[in-house]
């Protein structure tokens, strides 16, 4: 992954738990990385790594410290200078869903190594939709969940989101029903 | 039968080119690209011009005008929507229509926002988005690269205050160890001279060897912490390494004598004669690996063997000692390494002098290698480039050798200004020995005083004094004019680096002389400073 999600993971730590519990968790994870570069493309086993020492230094559940770490990504993308980008993706939390596979396809220029997951929203009849993850890395639904909880923050929308039953391996599902 | 004929709806066409227009032969336009249509609210029946101004090709009025050419670049401004568009345009329906095919012209993904455009109003194949983003990324990684410098500066800075601050208080500690030691080692020298029964003078003896291990510990430890802030200072002159080799030999002689070694030295004589060196660390170079040979060998002897190598000048080092570990000849060169921490025990010793030795030889165009070791012995190999100083002759070697002449200087009048104690004593004691007349005040100012009301062939002047410091003292003593403008005039201090040693110089010293001082040392500098 790129340096800018290890770099994500440590912000929030630092906002959240503080300097203290950050060199603590690097200590445990075995990371000695000083300062990650943006975007510079790291071993993902760095940030599983991270995640994994973060759970047990703070006591957390992995699943919580991904779902909290996808609802800070939104914001933190934005402070590193990536608002501009996120303005593009649209004008409501659909367009924004819808837009997502397209972002991260015109990313991949300016990021070679990006192993992009893939989104796409299903409408359904009853004005909900279905959305659909695939990613080639494990674990990692409980970050979408925070994450779509971010961009509904962005669009000051309440979203409830119900995580499915996976469709396959690697195909996920979130079924999202915005409150009216 | 497909004819090449391209037909598309108008939706379809509107879809797939979102910026695309196509209008009639009277100017009004049949077909609007989606997002046109979206975000300018450009309408089918407007006429083109109304809704369009030409910017390319320039002095061309009218869009309807305008002849269509797919190689032609155009560009349009969207009336009243700040929306420029760039593209060609193009005949269709057999010339009854002609399309504008193009993208808007933006060099910033902020444009977009202002201009109301989202990702999905581009077509999937316009790269327009793409480029963007990767503006917006490279200006997010010049951000980041600032960001990462700034840090790393600020840390780089951090380290280096650190460094000073262990440097300074390296220097006030040696400054403060070396005060005590001047009493220690001047009163030994003085209890020697006094005569002393055998029993006593091997106390003595013991008393002066541990006085002088301490002050090659500090001095070791003051000359890495120097190097490791600021690297090495060397200061070549014209130098005669046949003089500092023997020097050298002279000064370890008796050490080695009674240990029953035999210490000897050959310098090739295809060895220029005067070299550009620093006296000053070749010296210490050779007297550490010579220093070291001794302490390591138990029978049989030393030689040191200079000549001129393939490209460089080596001097060689050999001994008959007990070797050095194979285990701990990797890491021989490290700082506070020794051959292993039985030596450690037995022999004593920092453990930095040979890294010492290494960072001064490089610094040389040279190096300091072990080139071989086993039971049987050890040879070690200085190196240095080779500087010959054509038609310069040496300075004289700063060693002091002992003289054995007893000075009588009984009508030599020394002004000596000393703010310690302590030390005011023993440069009484030791002056006392050759009878001078002596007059001892305790600050710069009065020693000034004391130069312009009295007659002195001499003044000793300590460096860090109350009131008016030795350096100040110097200038103000030297303003007199006249009889003092060449008057013996000597820093007596225990700040002994090269940078303080230019000081004085340029506060008008002719000498120095570093405390802790010691009765050959002193008696040296009487003889340079009197011509005795």
């Amino acid at each position: 992954m790129y340096g800018l999600v290890n770099r994500a993971i440590e912000g929030l730590v630092l906002q959240q738990f503080g300097a203290d519990a950050w060199r603590k968790i690097c200590e445990r994870a075995g990371v000695n990385q000083a300062q990650f570069v943006a975007m510079q493309a790291y071993d993902d086993a760095i940030t599983y790594a991270l995640v994994g020492a973060a759970s047990e230094e703070l006591g957390l559940a992995p699943e919580t410290i991904l779902e909290t770490f996808g609802e800070y990504w939104t914001t933190y993308t934005i402070e590193e200078g990536y608002g501009e980008m996120l303005d593009l993706m649209g004008d409501s939390l659909e367009e924004f869903l819808d837009n997502l596979d397209s972002m991260h396809a015109r990313v991949g220029g300016a990021m070679p190594e990006l192993i992009a997951p893939s989104f796409e929203r299903e409408e359904l009849d009853d004005g909900t939709s279905v959305l659909h993850y695939r990613s080639e890395r494990d674990g990692l639904a409980p970050m979408v969940v925070g994450l779509l909880r971010g961009i509904a923050k962005r669009f000051e929308t309440e979203l409830e989101v119900e995580q499915l039953e996976p469709a396959e391996t690697g195909h996920h599902r979130f079924h999202l029903r915005e409150a009216s | 039968m497909p004819t090449g004929k391209v037909e598309f709806s108008p939706e379809d066409f509107a879809a797939a080119h979102p910026f695309a227009f196509v209008f009639g032969a009277d100017g009004s336009l049949t077909v609007v690209g989606r997002s046109l249509a979206k975000r300018a609210a450009v309408t089918v029946g407007a006429h083109v011009d109304e809704v369009f101004e030409v910017v390319r090709p320039p002095k061309q009025d009218s869009l309807l005008e305008l002849n269509a050419s797919p190689k032609r670049l155009v560009q349009l401004n969207a009336r009243g929507t700040g929306l420029v568009l760039r593209g060609a345009l193009v005949h269709a329906s057999g010339g009854a229509s002609r399309i504008f095919l193009g993208s808007p012209l933006v060099m910033q993904a902020a444009e977009l926002k202002e201009l109301g455009l989202r990702l999905s109003d581009f077509s999937e194949g316009d790269a327009i988005p793409d480029l963007l983003i990767s503006a917006q990324a490279q200006a997010a990684m010049i951000e980041d690269a600032k960001r990462l410098s700034y840090e790393l500066t600020a840390a780089l800075n951090e380290a280096n205050a650190a460094s000073e601050a262990k440097a300074r208080f390296l220097a006030i500690m040696s400054h403060e160890i070396r005060t005590p030691m001047n009493g220690v080692g001047a009163m030994l020298d003085l209890l020697r001279v006094q005569g002393l029964r055998p029993d006593q003078e091997e106390l003595v003896e013991t008393m002066d060897h541990c006085s002088q291990n301490l002050l090659v510990l500090i001095n070791d430890l003051l000359d890495f912490s120097r190097i490791e802030a600021n690297g090495v200072e060397l200061e070549p002159v014209p130098t005669s390494l046949r003089s500092v080799i023997r020097g050298v030999e002279q000064h370890f002689k008796a050490s080695a004598h009674e240990r029953g070694l035999e210490l000897r030295s050959e310098i090739d004589a295809r060895l220029p004669d005067v070299l550009s060196l620093d006296p000053n660390r070749v010296r210490q170079i050779i007297s550490n690996l010579v220093s070291n040979a001794i302490k390591f060998t138990e029978q049989g002897g030393v030689q040191v063997h200079a000549r001129v190598g393939a490209e460089l000048g080596e001097i060689d080092v050999v001994d008959t000692g007990f070797g050095v570990a194979p285990k701990a000849q990797p890491t021989l060169f490290d700082p506070f390494t020794q051959g292993d921490t039985s030596t450690t025990r037995r022999h004593g010793g920092s453990g930095l002098g040979l890294s010492i030795c290494r960072q001064l030889a490089r610094a040389m165009g040279g190096d300091v290698v072990l080139v071989e070791s086993s039971p049987e012995g050890s040879h070690f190999r200085f190196s240095f480039e080779l500087t010959p100083c054509e038609g310069a002759s040496a300075q004289p070697d700063a060693s002091p050798t002992p003289e054995t002449d007893q000075l009588d200087l009984s009508d030599v009048r020394i002004l000596v200004a000393e703010d310690e104690p302590i030390n005011r004593r023993i440069i009484q004691r030791l002056l006392d020995r050759y009878g001078t007349r002596t007059s001892i005040v305790t600050d710069g100012e009065q020693a000034v005083a004391a130069a312009e009301q009295g007659e002195f062939d001499l003044i000793l002047l300590d460096l860090m004094m109350p009131v008016l410091g030795g350096l100040e003292a110097a200038q103000a003593i030297r303003a007199l004019g006249g009889r003092y403008t060449d008057l013996p005039m000597v820093a007596f201090s225990a700040n002994v680096h090269v940078d303080d040693q230019d000081a004085a110089r340029q506060a008008g010293m002719s000498g120095f002389l570093e405390k802790p001082v010691r009765i050959a040392g002193l008696e040296a500098l009487l003889r340079e400073q009197l011509d005795l």
